[in-house]
């Protein structure tokens, strides 16, 4: 084993490798800027690409480029509010904050840094696991994953914003907005309305653009003022950011660990570990009241856990042939394409390959942050140009992404309905993040609850240990939640 | 009595909640289950929501007006901005489905520098010919995004 880790970083670090990787990442870079497109779009101009590689020089082309989309999204999200894929909308909640204060250089310092040490986590996790990892995930059932649901936007619900109940209702309305669609477990049609672009649901890019990224323009466009609040020399720097992720290695372990098991669990995209890890941010800091007004502490938690997914979610796919996500879909394509079968002849006939994919990970990740890094400074200055100069790019290519993402007109009524939900909460301070979890993970928490009824006696699943435990931590999560804004709103007022 | 935003939207998402119910009534039991295990409790927060708003009533509300505490010029100022902006978008989507997108896009974005941001002749065009870009160059050529036909190309043969 050890010799097929040191043979496959030998192989890695050859001129024509190193090439692949450094064209993997820059396009990785390039797509998760440009709202809209990401890993996937990626992955399918690609695809035709690799067939005449070797196994080899397709792995590192291609998870050169996944592995670093994840970390170049956060710059729109920063920047406008517009999040570059969905692995980066809950860096908005602290980050765009955060560039409005003057910060955006080290919200970048931050985040990159965050990143990078994430991705090389999740890459760790998948070398190490590959082999234990079968007995662990079957060992969690649907009644578990249906409590971690309820867990996240219970939390994220009462912790966002100083009114808990709102945040809860908000919780609730996105779950039942998620609901609107075919049900996959009975096939009836739930408020389509007679509409067939319904059937699948409300597709959650122009919902997220509408609720966060459209009504941050319009604000901006109603002050009139730059995206930075704060003159040019008050921007701090992007050192201060690394230092930031430095500082707090607890959280970006931890969130990494979340990020790497989301990744694990078919079906749970980029954007639930992205939230999860925000919820635990939010939860495990003190200080909680700063969160949403540009903490750093909320953009190194999500990131963490958005560039740690890729291990993650590469383990069931290598190990298992399960891909968990549409991302994962098409890798397994190209695994297929290059005539490599997923499972046991990963883990031996060609390990080498496998561990090819291991040190692609963890290398484009450190090389992608080195590129960012040196831009960064630049890219921070965007925050500075005058609105009225960026509004008609950002509101045009919030249209473009929104529409690409199906190719339906379907979606731009969808994303204007949205705008007027989203900046309707914005001024009447409500929280926007539950509501936008809530649609993640409405239908996950659907399945789930579905699974579990159908499948265990009466209601003899509520009773398992996993359950109970999640249960108790909910139940004291939002109990403490309470009695916090209830604290922090009684000292508002004296 | 006059409500805020904030009581407006207790209701609405009430209402959502109260429509989830009613309507999931001839649903099968698997499907209605995770509807009422939802709308339930939303209801019964709306319900406390609505309450404290209406309590609270114009004493000590939350300003409704987020945007308009920055905004330069007071509440007639912010709400003639926010008309505009939203004009603005609304034009966008309107322009889109008219000519398509490889039209309004640039056609938008010229307008709004030229007209709204008054900018210069020569920084309207240039970010313009960057929009004419990114539509064209990346999205059509690259991307090779299969745009649907406008209203007028529909119109037109």
């Amino acid at each position: 084993m050890v010799d097929a880790a040191l043979s496959a970083a030998a192989g890695i670090f050859e001129p024509v490798h190193l090439l692949l990787l450094a064209l993997g990442v820059f396009m990785g870079l390039t797509l998760g800027v440009i709202p809209g497109l990401g890993g996937i779009v990626g992955l399918t101009i690609l695809l035709p690409f690799v067939l005449e590689m070797t196994p080899h020089a397709a792995m590192i082309l291609l998870i050169g480029m996944v592995a670093v989309v994840t970390s170049s999204d956060s710059i729109p999200a920063v920047l406008f509010a517009v999040p570059g894929t969905v692995a980066a909308q809950a860096t908005i909640m602290d980050g765009h904050p955060m560039a409005r204060k003057g910060e955006a250089g080290r919200a970048f310092g931050a985040i990159y840094s965050a990143s990078m040490i994430g991705g090389v986590i999740g890459a760790l996790i998948l070398a190490l696991a590959i082999p234990i990892m079968q007995p662990l995930v079957l060992s969690v059932g649907a009644p578990e994953f249906f409590m971690l649901g309820l867990l996240g936007i219970s939390m994220v619900g009462v912790l966002s914003g100083r009114f808990p109940i709102r945040g809860l209702m908000a919780g609730f309305a996105g779950i039942l907005l998620s609901m609107v669609g075919m049900d996959p477990q009975t096939g009836i049609l739930r408020w389509t309305f007679g509409l067939p672009y319904l059937w699948d649901g409300i597709p959650l890019v122009p919902a997220v653009m509408g609720i966060f990224g459209l009504p941050e323009i319009v604000e901006m466009a109603i002050k009139g003022t730059a995206i930075s609040e704060v003159p040019r020399h008050a921007i701090r720097g992007v050192r201060e950011g690394i230092r930031d992720t430095l500082r707090n290695w607890g959280l970006v372990a931890r969130c990494s660990v979340v990020g790497t098991w989301v990744g694990i669990i078919p079906g749970l995209g980029s954007d639930v570990a992205d939230w999860l890890a925000y919820a635990h941010t939010v939860q495990s800091s003190s200080g909680r009241e700063n969160f949403g007004k540009g903490d750093v502490r909320g953009v190194i938690g999500p990131e963490s856990a958005a560039n740690a997914k890729l291990g993650g979610s590469l383990i069931p796919t290598i190990a298992f042939g399960i891909p968990g996500s549409m991302q994962m879909i098409l890798f397994l394509g190209a695994f297929m394409m290059l005539g490599l079968t997923p499972g046991p002849d990963m883990l031996t006939k060609n390990l080498d390959i496998t561990f090819t994919i291991v040190w692609s990970v963890a290398v484009a990740n450190v090389f992608g942050t080195i590129l960012l890094l040196l831009f960064t400074s630049q890219l921070a200055k965007i925050a500075q140009v005058r609105i009225h100069v960026l509004a008609p790019v950002m509101i045009s290519i919030v249209f473009l992404a929104v529409f690409v993402s199906t190719n339906d007109y379907g979606d731009l009524y969808t994303l204007l309905a949205f705008t007027c939900l989203g900046w309707c909460m914005k001024i009447g301070n409500w929280p926007r993040p539950p509501l936008v979890l809530g649609l993640v993970l409405g239908p996950i928490i659907g399945k789930y609850l579905f699974i579990s009824v159908q499948a265990y006696e009466a209601m003899s699943w509520v009773t398992r240990p996993g359950v109970m435990l999640i249960m108790l931590i909910t139940v004291a999560g939002l109990l403490y939640g309470f009695i916090q804004q209830g604290r922090v709103r009684k000292a508002s007022l004296t | 009595m006059k409500f805020g935003i904030e009581a407006i939207l207790s209701f609405v998402f009430g209402s959502m909640f109260v429509f989830g119910l009613l309507s999931s009534w001839g649903w099968p039991s698997g499907t209605r289950f995770f509807t009422l295990s939802v709308a339930v409790p939303g209801l019964l927060l709306s319900l406390a929501s609505l309450v404290v708003e209406i309590k609270k009533g114009s004493k000590g509300r939350e300003t409704a007006t987020h945007a308009g505490n920055h905004a330069r010029g007071g509440m007639e100022e912010t709400r003639r901005r926010t008309a505009t902006i939203f004009g603005w978008i609304l034009g966008l989507f309107l322009l889109i489905r008219v000519l398509g997108f490889e039209l309004a896009v640039p056609l938008f974005t010229f307008l709004y520098l030229k007209f709204q941001a008054k900018e210069n002749l020569i920084l309207s065009s240039s970010i313009t010919f960057l929009m004419v870009l990114i539509v064209v160059g990346l999205f059509d050529f690259v991307l090779n995004v299969p745009w649907p036909k406008s209203l007028i190309e529909a119109v037109m043969p």
